[in-house]
Order: C-alpha cells, then structure tokens, then sequence
C-alpha cells in the first residue's frame, strides 16, 4: 500500500535536517568558543611577558 | 585525554553511529514485514519511537544530574543536565514532527489528542522552559541551581501529566494514534525499533558529549576571561 | 527556629502586608474579571453550549490571574531586601516557603470566591448547588497552581526575565492541576453525580501533596546565596 508514502518521506527528511542542524549548530557554537579560548589564552600569554 | 584523541574518538563514534543507523533503516525498510492495516507510513514507527524513548531517557538524565549536582555541588553534574536536555529537546521536537507527519495520511487529521503524544509536547514545553531558564541566568552557580530544582520538579511531573491526560483521553476518546504501539508487534519489527533505537542512541551520546565539552569550555572561558580582568 | 513558627511568621507577615496593600488580592480580582469578560467576547455565553467549556474559562482566568498574583507576591519580598533579611534567619527556608504558599492560597482563593458570582452572571450558570464540592474543587486546584508558582515566583525572580519566566514554567508543569479541575468543575455544572470526579480530586491531591512536599524541600536551593 502506497498512502504515506510522501509523508513517510518527509519525515524522515525532516528530522534528518533536524539532527544535523543540530549538529551544525553544536559544531559552530564550539568553534567560536574553542577561538574566544585561543584569543584569551594568548591575551593571557602577552599579559605575562 | 587529549584533544585530538577526544577529536578521533568523536569521529569514531559517528561512524559507528551513522553505520547502525543506515543498516537500522535498511532493515526497517527492506527486511520488516509491511504492517496489515496502515501500509508503508507504518515504517515512521521506527523513527517515532525510538527518538520518543531517546528524549525521555535524556529527560531522566536531567533528573538524575539535577540531584546529583544538588547533591555533590559538582559542575560536571550540571554541564551534564543541560546536554542532556538540549539533546532531549532536539528528540522531543523529532517525535512531535513525526507524529502527525503519521496522523494525516492514517486518520486524516494532523493531531490527535492522543495521551502520549500531548504528553510529549507538555514534556516539550517543560524542557524548553527548563533551557530558557538556563539561558536566562548569567551566574553560572545560581544557573545550575535553579536548573536543578526545575529539572526535578519537571520530571517528576511527567508521569501526572501523562495520567491526567490518559484519564481525559478515555472521557473524550477519540483515534489513538498507534493501534501498532506494543500491541502484538511483529518481532521482526521489534529488531527493527530496537536496531534504530541502537543506531540513535550512539548518535544521541555523541551529541551528548559534544554538548558536554561545550559546557566545559564555556566554564573555562569564564575562569580565563576572569584572570584577565584580575 | 522550627518550621511551624517560620510558616506561621511568614504567613502572619504576609497577611498583614497585605491587608495594609491589598495589592495581591485586587489585581487578581481585576484582572480575573477582565478575562472573564473578554471571554464573554470570544465565547457565546449561550447556556447549551456554554456549559461545556465555563468549566474550562473558569480555571483559565483564574491560571491567569494567579500568575499575576503570584508574580506581585514574589515582588513584595524582593523589594526592600526582605528576601536577603528572610535568609538571615538562622531557621529552615522551608519554613518560608510553605507560609508563602499558605498567603498565596489564601489570597488566590478569595478573590476567586469574589470572582465566581460574576462568572455566573456572565455565563448564566448555577454555580451554588453544590458548594461545598465547588469549594473543594477550588481548594484543590488552586493549591496546585499556588504550590509550583510560588516555587517559580521564587526561582523567575533570579533571572534575567524575571516575570516573564513565571508562565513559562508555570504553565506545562500545572497541566495536571488545569485538566484536573476543568474536568472535575464540568462535572459539577452539568450536574452530574461527584462520584465521576472521584479520579480527578484524587489526581489533584496527589499532585498538591507530592510537589508541596517536593518544594518544601527544594526551596532552600533557590533562595540561598
């Protein structure tokens, strides 16, 4: 039986976009995090010198 | 463990993630028997249930990590609470798409006011109020506290949501939204939940972690930018 | 100090604060009535249909009102640094917590009572036939709604959104207490038996106990430094 069969399909697509926004997004937000850390240590570096 | 070992096993991971979920979906969509009465959209089971299972046992790790912190006043603890409800949120929101992406072409309406499926937006609501709250407390001390407190609290309100609502549901019946949910399943369509539920469960622990270094980063930010201004 | 003369002590404060301002009391009555009267707009009060669905009107407005009661009460203690006074006291926070739910209850039920004749008069319903189930339904569902707000009046107070965060966590979590009530308050207006209420004022005092219990515990963690 065919019914749903477009459903089924977005669905999966869907929560498949979801997931990897979600992905994309944690990936982002750790990149701006892991580059405030690099600017800080190195701020922190040149504090010492 | 160092950040490239950390970096490798991240990676690790999502492949032995995304390899369990490609053959999980394989099996639910070559080898699983095609259900009798709902056709090919049954198939969305395998994606509605195990993400519904994912985003409660998340919801209890909140709980747990809630006491915990309040217990130990151990940071880890509420890095902890607040991945897994981020990761819990991001589930809920996948249950409550396929959901009625499931309802309309089998009963014709796009939500029905089924007991599981209110519960989980009720539970939904909770867990993004619970990140609201979390977002909207600057003091990282007083964040994880209160978060906690709300964590508890909201857990252990789920099970009188989902009896207030079954309880209603049987004053106003109307379609329920499985007939296939655990009543005389197949068990080749057990394998095929429990195999999908596998396959989520590695790629929703990897998000976990990731959220967790998140966390662990951003308290050493603050250290850091705290030296800074000293 | 024990927590029955915290309680007491907070509760006695707030009485007095409040009979001098009687600011909790009237802005829940006002704004009660206010909704009432906007749902009049929205909803045909015509008797067939209305009985169905006052039931639910009737605890909406009042979930509405309550919030903002409940926020102004929480108020009160910010102001002048009562909270900070409050936690200087070598006693159980508990203690607090439970005399403010006791003047939260109190001033939420009394404007409701207040509140009900109008309802009545607007949605042309008999609501005095059975009073004593009327007051027990009232009783209950408002010391569901009181429980968790004051728990979350305390809590929203700490953050950036301050008000704004009471409904949002208000709100999901007394679904339970909302369906309960509206439920239990339909069966009194169509006349039914009680005894069809029965699962539901179980409901509601189950869930009145657990999270009075639950909050009486916890609060110590919202309010300490």
């Amino acid at each position: 039986m065919e019914i749903g069969l477009k459903h089924l399909f977005y669905a999966f697509a869907i929560v498949w976009v979801l997931l990897l926004g979600y992905v994309f997004s944690l990936a982002r937000r750790q990149k701006q995090l892991a580059d405030e850390l690099e600017t800080l240590k190195k701020a922190l570096g040149r504090r010492s010198n | 463990m160092s950040e490239s070992a950390r970096h490798r096993l991240a990676l690790v991971l999502l492949a032995v993630a995304l390899l369990v979920i490609v053959s999980a979906w394989y099996y639910a969509f070559q080898v699983a028997p095609t259900e009798r009465t709902m056709g090919t959209i049954q198939r969305i089971f395998y994606l509605h249930l195990p993400a519904a299972f994912l985003s409660f046992l998340a919801f209890f790790v909140v709980f747990v990590a809630s006491v915990a912190y309040l217990t130990t006043r151990r940071m880890g603890w509420d890095w902890a609470a607040a991945s897994a409800a981020e990761v819990g949120v991001v589930f809920c929101a996948a249950v409550l798409i396929t959901g009625p992406l499931w309802a309309k072409p089998v009963w014709g309406i796009w939500w029905t006011w089924d007991a599981r499926l209110t519960t989980t937006l009720i539970l939904f609501l909770i867990y993004v109020a619970y990140l609201m709250l979390r977002l909207y407390v600057t003091d990282s001390e007083r964040r994880a506290r209160l978060a906690a407190v709300v964590g508890i609290l909201g857990f252990v309100d789920v099970p009188l949501v989902y009896m207030a609502n079954r309880w209603w549901r049987t004053q106003h019946p109307e379609p329920v939204i499985a007939g296939g949910e655990g009543s005389g399943l197949d068990p080749r369509m057990w394998w095929g939940v429990l195999w999908a539920f596998a396959g989520l469960l590695t790629f929703a622990s990897l998000l976990f972690f990731q959220r967790y270094r998140m966390e662990a980063m951003r308290a050493e930010l603050t250290q850091l930018a705290r030296r800074l201004r000293a | 100090m024990d927590t029955g003369r915290v309680t007491l002590a907070v509760f006695r404060k707030d009485l007095l604060a409040e009979r001098r301002t009687k600011e909790v009391f009237t802005a829940v009555l006002l704004f009660g009535f206010t909704v009432s009267v906007a749902f009049t707009f929205a909803f045909e009060p015509t008797s067939a249909e209305a009985r169905k669905i006052t039931g639910g009107l009737l605890w909406l407005a009042f979930l509405f009102s309550a919030v903002l009661g409940l926020n102004r009460a929480f108020a009160r203690e910010t102001s002048n640094q009562c909270l900070q006074g409050l936690r200087l006291i070598p006693a159980d926070l508990g203690g607090v917590y439970l005399g403010k739910l006791a003047s939260n209850l109190l001033f939420l039920l009394l404007a409701e009572l207040v509140l009900l004749p109008p309802f009545g008069v607007f949605f042309d319903l008999t609501l005095w036939a059975r009073p004593g189930w009327l007051l027990l339904i009232l009783v209950l569902g408002t010391w569901g709604l009181a429980a968790l707000g004051t728990m979350f009046s305390a809590v929203s107070a700490n953050t950036r959104m301050q008000e704004l965060m009471l409904p949002l966590l208000l709100l999901p979590l007394t679904v339970p207490v909302l369906i309960a009530a509206i439920e239990s308050t339909v069966i009194l207006l169509e006349g039914r038996p009680m005894s069809e209420a029965a699962l539901w004022l179980k409901l509601l005092t189950g869930f009145d106990i657990v999270f009075t219990l639950l909050c009486w515990l916890l609060f110590d963690f919202v309010v300490q430094e």
